[in-house]
């Protein structure tokens, strides 16, 4: 259960395609835009959420009390039972550049917590009501990842999980592009083609915040007793055991989009490969940077392709690629343990 | 507590200084500063280098008196890296690891030997490569040795380097812990061919990656690697108590395991026997041509670390082991004032130095007043002080202190901008933070302190060959003493000196012997003088017959403030026999001063009036700005100007030199010919054309002659202008004399003399020899023995073996002798220069 949740939130395994399928559909697709006046926006995107409680198990076996987005059926909480959120963040919304998205979130977070303001750094939300906002509308303007966020409480409901991910997708192929599928691009630009991509939210948590997120002080006594992450999370989940978490297609192109809804900078090892950094917060890098150790600031958003094309070299651990927190949050809760297999925290494994 | 009291009132007054003859450690092979590679097992095939890795437990020290138990990687024992055997002699624990250099292409090895109490391992991320594991048991990220080197016992892991870069190897094992306590280490590829376009004869190992723009000075090559520690958490795992990685909390901050000031020692250094790896990063000002000096940069610690250099940006040019380039795949560079580098991550840097201020460390050193000696506390050549907050300048040192800097160079600091990492246990300056410093253009350099005559006599003017008929004036005068001064007590006592030539003919100049200063009351212009003892501070002393004696310039305060930047007189104390002020300075005009950051030319000095004297001045020459001065020193300085053109290195123009002659009025120089420097090189200047314009000869004493840009300082030289007259009856003729270097740095190599000289008849052939301080005898230089005959200039260079340098009591003196058997015939043997090159330690 637990692997299979894991796994359905690491990856967005995509089909191989055939090109020459693809391309075909790209005509298709060029002549129905043609004919519908050149519009390539489809139907807009109109996602309900419903912010709730919940409790997430971790590997040492707590219980910890957290917040998250869960999808709800219609523009308020009905149907879903308060404590319905099995971890913190919520569900990966998908846009396509043009198309207008309207988010609605209501809430059934406990008696004391403000309601949910909704915000997404690097674009402008139009609120459906300014006084008291449920809705927030924008175009998705340009490709890229994402972070949504609830405000709300002074940054304390992000910390609790009220978090998740926005994708971008471009809408034509861009010039030099190889595959006709313009949603096997992050960016309107070739460089961003991939086969596969992982969406990795980042996070952290201080269960005695959770317990009483409200009321918690950040800085009470010294840095032990403050604010003191002891859970390090990727979607949600502290590292458990070493299977591959993310796979792709042999030979093809891993997009990693790298989300930090977390609080401290975080950087991320990535050990035997290099990936290639394309974008920083939804923006096209100028130069061509290379690297395995990257640090994404809390708030901030990087998307890497790793190529598995000529062959690379194989780890010798029999699992994959480690990628793991290296600032060394690679430990579950206080005092600091690790899984029976050595790992814990920040940490997974990309398929060789 | 008062250990860390010095330490920081030296660094807040000073920032920096020298690190002077420290004794090295164990690793006699290392250079005193700049990256140092492991030695690979011996045997190892030529492209497949081993490495033989053990963990194992040591402590590390910090600078407050610490010592934090660590855990590291470290070289199997003795330098043939044998392996370990039972009962055989253990590792010598190191933190950080040894760095690991190899080349492209290489197959490269290394095992690992466990003797911790837990599993460990090593991964190396960025090698990309398949890594080949064998041995030991499986483990998370890699296989691992287990603990305390029980079987199945070692492992060993193969890669082959596919790409040029900066790496880090580390645990894989345990890491919040393994990491913390210190398994760290670097691994350097380097490019094995010269990148297309690399320059002609440069070698693979000059470039960084395989792009040509990525050479670099090998001379210049360093490695910073950065970590923190918390000792809260290496005390727990010391004693066996719980680990808990939440409570991860810094106190110390480290560059190649060491915290500032240790990171400043030398490579090897004995005072951190298991620190070996020194962070000084030493380069010099840019020169046209020269490639820049190369800073490998690590971070395995666990938070991000803004590295801001002084002085001058950094460059970066790559990133975890791959270049950074543009889209059109040109190398990307990019200036930081400050650059983070993430945790587990390696950033290349080029580096140089462009002097906007013209700074030199004789004429234009930085213009920080120097604070009271008494106010400070010294401590031989250890002390923290160095007569400058910001170097550069030479002045009169305290008693116990033979040398403040190496060579007039100056220091930057180079350090984590998150300031709170900049001390050691909160304590600052500290933690991680290094110098940069810039040793002055072509190196260091100097000139005798002393000359002494022991066949012949001293023939003032004299010389009809090159132009020079007359000496120049000394600047300062320096002679020695004719009788030793046997106690350090007494406050007014007699000397007697082997000449006053070149020394003020009236009273009441400060002179230095050995590191006192001294007042000249009585006896001026005579052989004996009548000295009022320990000035400016200084301590009394017993001086040895035949110890240096140097006129310190003239020094003095001002009485009134300047208040006005149009003002052209200036009020100082005209002094008295026991204070400073004018009479410190010389009888005639013009010369040059120094107040502030201010040059000024002194053209007219009044009679006292009321104790006080009126010098009429120039105001901001040498291109400075006029300021407003409160009640500062002023401070007397040889000849200066600028060039108002451009001068080719070599062909049409290169020997006419247009110097400023307006606010820069050229008559502090003294008649021609004399000598200056203009950046690296020295010019003789035969005649003045005119007051502004000079014909020249280039590149003179065994410098290369370069182009120089307007508005480069134009220095003159104090050199002195040797003739001796030999013997002048008996048979065969001998004019022989001894000339004194001192303050060279403990440590120093490549010493090499150049001579330039000739004699006044035809017949004699000199010969030039240093004093071996091993041997006790003089001996010829190398790699051929100097000698030179002739009626006009030779201009050898040799070099001088280290036993040319003293120690202990002679610490920093070279001696070298000029000899010139002669015919029956009398003649001056003439020495234009004598100039001794050296890299300081």
């Amino acid at each position: 259960m637990n692997r299979l949740m894991r796994r359905r939130h690491l990856v967005m395994r995509a089909r191989t395609n055939k090109k020459t399928a693809a391309a075909g559909f790209a005509i298709l697709v060029a002549l129905l835009a043609a004919l519908l006046g050149g519009s390539a926006s489809a139907a807009d995107v109109n996602v309900d959420l419903c912010a709730t409680t919940g409790n997430t198990t971790m590997p040492d076996g707590a219980s910890v009390p957290i917040w998250g987005f869960v999808s709800a059926n219609a523009a308020d909480c009905t149907g879903v039972a308060a404590g319905t959120a099995t971890i913190p963040g919520g569900p990966v919304i998908t846009a396509n550049e043009g198309q207008t998205v309207t988010i609605t979130v209501s809430s059934s977070l406990p008696a004391g917590a403000a309601a949910p303001r909704l915000e997404i750094p690097g674009i402008v939300l139009t609120p459906n009501d300014p006084t008291t906002p449920t809705a927030w509308s924008f175009t998705a303007g340009a490709a890229g990842s994402y972070l949504y966020q609830s405000s709300a409480d002074s940054g304390r409901q992000e910390a609790m999980g009220l978090y998740g991910a926005l994708i971008v997708r471009p809408t034509v192929v861009p010039a030099g592009g190889t595959d006709a599928d313009p949603t096997h691009y992050a960016y309107d630009n070739a460089v961003s083609q991939f086969t596969d991509q992982a969406t990795l939210v980042l996070s952290a948590i201080d269960p005695v915040f959770n317990a009483d997120p409200l009321n918690f002080k950040y800085t009470s006594g010294d840095y032990t007793t403050g604010f003191r992450a002891v859970y390090w999370l990727i979607n949600g989940h502290a590292y458990t055991n070493g299977d591959p978490a993310i796979t792709h297609t042999a030979g093809g192109r891993l997009l990693v989009r790298f989300l930090n809804a977390g609080y401290d900078n975080t950087s991320m090892s990535l050990v035997g490969i290099h990936d290639r950094v394309i974008a920083r917060d939804a923006h096209l890098l100028g130069t061509n940077l290379f690297a395995d150790n990257e640090t994404i600031p809390a708030g901030g958003r990087e998307d890497a392709i790793i190529d598995f094309s000529g062959s690379p070299g194989v780890p010798p651990n029999g699992k994959g690629y480690p990628l793991f927190n290296r600032e060394l949050h690679v430990t579950n809760g206080a005092p600091s343990q690790v899984t029976a297999d050595g790992g814990g925290g920040m940490m997974t494994f990309i398929a060789p | 507590m008062s250990h860390m009291t010095r330490r920081r009132l030296g660094l807040l007054v000073a920032a920096v200084s020298a690190m002077l003859a420290i004794p090295s450690g164990a690793a006699a092979s290392m250079t005193p500063s700049g990256l140092q590679c492991a030695p690979v097992v011996a045997g190892s095939g030529a492209n497949a280098p081993t490495f033989h890795l053990v963990t194992g437990t040591g402590y590390t020290t910090t600078p407050d008196g610490n010592s934090v138990f660590m855990w590291s990687y470290s070289l199997e024992p003795s330098e043939a890296n044998q392996p370990l055997v039972a009962g055989g002699p253990l590792p010598t624990f190191q933190t950080p690891g040894p760095n690991l250099c190899v080349k492209v292409g290489d197959s490269v090895t290394v095992t690992l030997h466990n003797r911790l109490p837990e599993p460990s391992s090593i991964i190396f991320p960025g090698q990309d490569s398949t890594i080949t594991a064998t041995g030991g048991n499986a483990g998370l990220l890699t296989r691992e040795a287990p603990a305390n080197g029980a079987a199945p016992g070692d492992v060993t892991y193969t890669f082959t380097a596919t790409q040029p870069g900066t790496y880090i190897y580390e645990s894989g094992s345990n890491m919040s812990k393994q990491l913390e306590m210190g398994l760290y280490g670097a691994i350097i590829v380097r490019p094995n061919a010269v990148p297309a376009g690399g320059a002609a004869g440069t070698v693979a190992s000059q470039y960084a990656y395989n792009d040509s723009n990525t050479v670099f000075n090998p001379k210049q090559e360093y490695i910073l690697l950065l970590a923190e520690i918390d000792p809260d958490l290496h005390h727990a795992v010391a004693i066996g108590s719980p680990y808990d990685a939440t409570r991860l909390h810094n106190h110390y901050y480290t560059v190649n395991g060491r915290s500032f000031p240790d990171t400043i020692q030398k490579n090897g250094s004995g005072l951190l026997p298991n620190q070996p790896y020194g962070a000084l990063i030493k380069i010099q000002p840019t020169v046209a041509g020269q490639a820049p000096a190369l800073i490998r940069m690590l971070n395995v610690g666990t938070i991000p670390h803004p590295f801001h250099p002084h002085g001058n940006h950094t460059v970066l040019i790559a990133q975890d082991g791959r270049l950074i380039t543009d889209p059109a795949g040109n190398i990307a560079k990019t200036e930081h004032f400050a650059e983070t580098i993430g945790t587990g991550q390696t950033q290349d840097y080029t580096i140089r130095w462009d002097s906007a201020d013209s700074f030199d460390p004789v004429v234009d050193p930085f213009p920080v007043l120097q604070p009271s000696y008494v106010n400070l506390t010294f401590k031989d050549s250890n002390t923290w002080y160095a007569g400058s907050p910001y170097l550069g300048y030479r002045g009169t040192l305290p008693v116990g202190t033979t040398s403040q800097n190496m060579c007039g160079e100056w220091y930057f600091p180079l350090h984590s901008h998150a300031l709170n990492e900049f001390s050691n246990f909160d304590e600052g300056f500290g933690g991680m933070g290094t110098l940069l410093r810039v040793d002055p253009a072509g190196g260091c350099f100097g000139t005798p302190t002393a000359t002494k005559i022991t066949t012949g006599s001293l023939a003032p003017g004299g010389g009809t060959l090159a132009s020079l008929t007359t000496a120049p004036t000394p600047f300062m005068g320096s002679t020695t003493l004719d009788g030793a001064v046997n106690t350090a007590a007494g406050n007014t006592i007699q000397i007697k000196v082997t000449t006053p030539v070149g020394f003020p003919n009236g009273n009441s100049f400060n002179i230095r012997i050995d590191n006192e200063v001294l007042r000249v009351i009585a006896g001026a212009g005579t052989s004996t003088w009548t000295v009022s003892r320990h000035q400016q501070g200084t301590v009394g002393g017993v001086h040895a017959n035949g110890a240096i004696i140097s006129q310190v310039p003239g020094r003095t305060t001002l009485s009134l403030p300047i208040l006005s930047t149009t003002t052209t007189t200036l009020v100082v104390p005209t002094g008295t026999a026991n204070t400073n002020g004018a009479i410190r300075f010389p009888a005639s005009v013009p010369f040059d001063i120094r107040v502030d950051n201010e040059r000024m030319r002194v053209i007219a000095r009044a009679p006292t009036i009321l104790g006080q004297t009126l010098f009429t001045v120039i105001r901001g020459t040498a291109g400075t700005t006029p300021a407003l001065h409160g009640f500062v020193n002023v401070t007397q300085l040889p000849g200066s100007s600028r060039l108002t053109a451009n001068v080719p290195a070599s062909g049409a123009g290169s020997t006419t030199l247009l110097i400023s002659g307006t606010s820069d009025a050229q008559m502090t120089f003294p008649a021609a010919p004399f000598i200056v420097r203009i950046g690296s090189e020295l010019i003789r200047v035969n005649t003045k054309t005119t007051a502004t314009q000079w014909a020249v000869t280039r590149g003179v004493n065994g410098t290369t002659a370069t182009a120089h840009s307007a508005l480069d300082i134009v220095n003159e030289v104090i050199t002195d202008y040797y003739v001796v007259r030999s013997t002048t009856t008996g048979g065969a003729r001998t004019a022989e004399w001894t000339a004194t270097f001192s303050g060279v740095p403990a440590g120093s190599s490549a010493l090499s003399l150049t001579y330039v000289g000739h004699n006044s008849i035809a017949g004699p052939t000199t010969t030039v020899t240093f004093w071996n301080w091993t041997t006790h005898a003089w001996q010829d230089l190398t790699p051929t023995p100097l000698t030179a005959t002739g009626t006009s200039d030779s201009t050898v260079t040799r070099g001088i073996p280290v036993t040319g340098l003293g120690t202990g009591s002679n610490k920093g003196l070279v001696l070298i002798r000029i000899r010139t058997p002669g015919t029956t015939t009398t003649f001056n043997n003439f020495v234009d220069s004598l100039t001794l090159n050296y890299t300081a330690p």
